[in-house]
């Protein structure tokens, strides 16, 4: 009796396998049906040009939130020891060569990725940043390097100051 | 300070990453994985999202992506 039993469930097992194999072929065939057609199947969203509340609703989302600054610092500090943080570009709506700058030493390279990822996140955009250590910061300050001369002078706000800039 | 007024405003954090990251992208089409991993949140939860900003108008969808 109860070798029948048995050998009963072992056959469902095999049709409900063979069932759900079929099935994913048929999904794979319609895959491929439709991105033989074109286009992939895939959909692509963008911003409708015709939306009447567009640039109000822009305007309201996109001004840079002071108060914001402070968890950001806040969360720089904690990547290694932080001389210097400061943020222009995206942050200020405003034109610069970068966005974020950070000079520090012993920086957390991953935990800056994972900082990086979700600040993208938040912002909607990629950042472009630099990272330096304080010496090649002062070497670059004192040749009048472009670039941290344009961070400095530019448009620009403080988050971290350690070295009384 | 001010996004997280916006997250209750517009009751969800990842509508107002979805809003903010189309109009840093005003010119751009993408699809959903792509938007989904550039605002960090789940595939599923974005898809509702897209789905309720298309009701509305805010966005239109094509099966070409951006140039």
């Amino acid at each position: 009796m109860k070798k029948k039993i048995k050998k009963k469930s072992k056959i469902k097992k095999r049709k409900i396998n063979k069932k759900s194999r079929k099935g994913r072929n048929r999904r794979v065939v319609r895959k491929i049906k439709r991105v033989a057609k074109g286009g992939g199947g895939r959909f692509y969203y963008g911003l409708n040009p015709k939306f009447e509340f567009s640039n109000e609703l822009k305007n309201l989302m996109l001004t840079p939130p002071p108060a914001s600054f402070n968890r950001m610092a806040k969360r720089i500090s904690a990547l290694g020891r932080i001389k210097v943080a400061l943020v222009s570009g995206v942050f200020l709506n405003k034109e610069n060569v970068a966005d974020l700058m950070i000079v520090g030493d012993d920086v957390d390279r991953r935990k800056f990725k994972n900082f990086l990822k979700s600040l993208e996140a938040e912002i909607g955009t990629q950042i472009i940043f630099a990272i330096m250590d304080k010496e090649e910061f002062q070497y670059r300050r004192a040749m009048f390097d472009r670039f941290v001369r344009l961070m400095l002078e530019g448009p620009h706000e403080v988050l971290i100051d350690r070295i009384g800039l | 300070m001010a996004s997280q007024i916006f997250e209750e405003l517009f009751d969800s954090k990842a509508r107002v990453k979805i809003l903010k990251f189309f109009f840093r992208n005003e010119t751009g089409y993408f699809d959903l994985p792509t938007i989904a991993k550039r605002v960090q949140e789940r595939g599923p939860v974005v898809k509702k999202e897209l789905v309720r900003l298309l009701k509305i108008g805010f966005i239109q969808k094509r099966n070409r992506p951006s140039i």
